[in-house]
C-alpha cells in the first residue's frame, strides 16, 4: 500500500538523507495546506498524511526502527483533533471572524452549506464536471465523469420562532424573514407545545442540479400569557370575583383563548374553588387517527376587595355577627385575647 | 475564548511575546476584555495556521502578512460565490439551466 510508506508519501528514496526529507516536507504541506486549499475536500488528509510520514521520517531513531519493520507507518500517526481555519473562514455560521463575511444573521442559523462539498460540488455541477474551466481551460471538461450532472439534497436549514400564547393553543400562520430577505411561512398547528420543534418539507436549502430541497427545522418558543397558564391540554386562568359575586352567586365574563365567555359562579363561592369549563382547553391529537379532543379550562375563583375603601360595606361588617368566623382555627390559634399585636406598614 | 497565556500553552509552537505581537499587526484578532486579550476558536485555528507556515513550511515573517491577505481575500471570495450559488440554486429550474448555460459559455472563452 503505497499510503502506508512514508517514504512514498513524502516522494523520497529510501537513502534521502534529512534535509531531502525536510525539503520535501515542506513543499509538500505547502501544497496540501487545508487552509490554503478550502477547496480540496482531501487536501485535509493529504496533509495529515504527510504530517505523519514526516513525523516517522525526521526521527532518525523511529525511521530506523521503521527501516528495521519494528513500526508499521500507521502507529505513528498522531490523533490530531485539531480544527483547521478553513472551517470557520469558509461561510461557516456566524460568518467569516476576519474580514467579516455574509454570516447566519439574527435568530436564524443556516445548517447547511456550511461544508464546502457543497460549493465545490455545486461548481463541479455547473461547470459539467471534471473541476470545470478554473483548473484546465477550455477542453479540459472532457475528462471529467462524462459530463454527469451532479445532484444532492440541499441542507436542512434550523430556525426558531417566537409565538403568541394564544397562537400557539388555536394555530397560526408565521412568517420567518430569512437571512437573504425571502420569506418563510410556517403553518403553527392548533396545540402546538412550546419548544416543540416543526418540520417544513422541502423548506430547506435547495437542492443542487435538480436534486430535492433540505427541510426546515422551526422551534418554536411559546411566549406566556399575561393571565392564562397551559398544562398539557388544559388552561388555567384565576378569576378575581367581587366579595358580592361570590356571596350571592353570579354570572360573569370570563375569558377564554376563542373570547369571553359567561360563567356561572355559584352562591357562596369561595377563593380557591376551581370551575371548569369544558372544550375550551388545547386542542391535541386523540388516541385514534383523525379523532380530534380539546383540553378543559379550568377558573380558579379568587374573591378581591374593593380597591378603594367602602363606608357601606365598612358599615355592614361593624353590624354583622357572623356565625362562625374563625378561619385560623386550624392553626392552633385560639379567639382569646393575647399576644402582642403586630402591625404591617 | 482563551487568554494570550492560555493559548500560548495551548499552541506550543508560539510565545506570549509571538502572540501579542501578532496582534498589533493584525495577523491574528483578539478582543480586549478588561486588560486581557480573548482568542476565539476561529483565532486560534490562525494561530496554528501562522505556526505551520512558519515552521513547517519554512515561510519567513515578511511573507506571512501577505499570505493572510491573499488568504482572506480568498475566503471572502468562496463566500460571496457561496451566497451565488445558493441565490441560483434557490431559483426555479428553467432560470437555474439559462444560468448554467451563460456561465458554461462564459468558462469556454476564459
Amino acid at each position: 500500500m503505497p499510503t502506508n510508506d512514508p517514504y512514498a508519501v513524502l516522494g523520497v528514496d529510501r537513502k534521502a538523507s534529512q534535509d531531502e526529507i525536510r525539503k520535501a516536507y515542506r513543499s509538500l504541506s505547502k501544497k496540501f495546506h487545508p487552509d490554503l486549499n478550502p477547496g480540496k475536500k482531501d487536501a485535509e488528509d493529504r496533509f495529515k498524511e504527510v504530517g505523519a510520514a514526516y513525523g516517522l521520517l525526521s526521527d532518525p531513531e523511529k525511521r530506523a526502527r521503521f527501516d528495521r519493520g519494528e513500526i508499521d507507518a500507521a502507529g505513528q500517526e498522531r490523533p490530531s483533533q485539531r480544527t483547521f481555519y478553513r472551517q470557520y473562514a469558509d461561510g461557516a455560521p456566524g460568518g467569516g471572524p476576519q474580514g467579516g463575511g455574509p454570516g447566519g444573521a439574527g435568530h436564524a442559523q443556516a445548517e447547511g452549506f456550511a461544508s464546502q462539498e457543497d460549493l465545490e460540488d455545486f461548481l463541479g455541477g455547473m461547470f459539467g464536471g471534471g473541476g470545470g474551466p478554473f483548473r484546465g481551460g477550455p477542453g479540459a471538461g472532457a475528462g471529467g465523469a462524462g459530463g454527469a450532472r451532479f445532484r444532492a439534497r440541499g441542507p436542512d436549514m434550523s430556525y426558531s420562532l417566537r409565538i403568541d400564547f394564544i397562537d400557539a393553543v388555536k394555530g397560526a400562520t408565521k412568517r420567518i424573514t430569512l437571512p437573504d430577505d425571502s420569506a418563510l411561512d410556517v403553518r403553527i398547528p392548533p396545540g402546538t407545545a412550546d419548544r416543540q420543534t416543526l418540520r417544513l418539507k422541502g423548506k430547506g436549502g435547495g437542492g443542487f442540479g435538480g436534486g430535492e430541497p433540505g427541510d426546515a427545522f422551526v422551534e418554536v418558543h411559546v411566549q406566556p400569557h399575561a393571565f392564562f397558564t397551559r398544562k398539557d391540554e388544559n388552561i388555567h386562568l384565576e378569576l378575581p370575583v367581587t366579595l358580592k359575586e361570590a356571596v350571592l352567586g353570579a354570572k360573569v365574563r370570563t375569558p377564554t383563548v376563542d373570547g369571553p365567555v359567561m360563567l356561572a359562579v355559584p352562591k357562596g363561592a369561595n377563593t380557591g374553588d376551581t370551575l371548569r369549563l369544558k372544550g375550551k382547553g388545547v386542542p391535541a391529537k386523540g388516541d385514534r387517527p383523525g379523532e380530534e379532543r380539546r383540553g378543559d379550562q379550568y377558573v380558579t375563583l379568587k374573591v378581591v376587595l374593593p380597591d378603594a375603601p367602602d363606608a357601606a360595606l365598612e358599615d355592614f361588617c361593624r353590624d354583622w355577627q357572623p356565625a362562625e368566623d374563625d378561619p385560623r382555627r386550624h392553626m392552633g390559634v385560639g379567639q382569646k385575647a393575647g399576644g402582642r399585636t403586630e402591625g404591617a406598614a | 475564548m482563551k487568554t494570550l497565556a492560555e493559548l500560548a500553552q495551548a499552541a506550543a509552537r508560539v510565545r506570549a511575546e509571538e502572540l501579542e505581537l501578532w496582534v498589533s499587526e493584525g495577523w491574528v484578532e483578539a478582543t480586549l476584555v478588561e486588560t486581557e486579550w480573548q482568542f476565539t476558536e476561529a483565532a486560534e485555528a490562525r494561530v496554528h495556521l501562522i505556526c505551520d507556515l512558519r515552521h513547517d513550511m519554512a515561510v519567513n515573517d515578511e511573507a506571512i502578512p501577505l499570505i493572510l491577505d491573499l488568504m482572506d481575500q480568498l475566503y471572502a471570495t468562496r463566500r460571496q460565490l457561496k451566497a451565488l450559488a445558493a441565490a441560483v440554486e434557490a431559483q426555479p429550474e428553467d432560470i437555474r439551466q439559462l444560468v448554467q448555460e451563460a456561465v458554461t459559455a462564459k468558462a469556454k472563452s476564459i
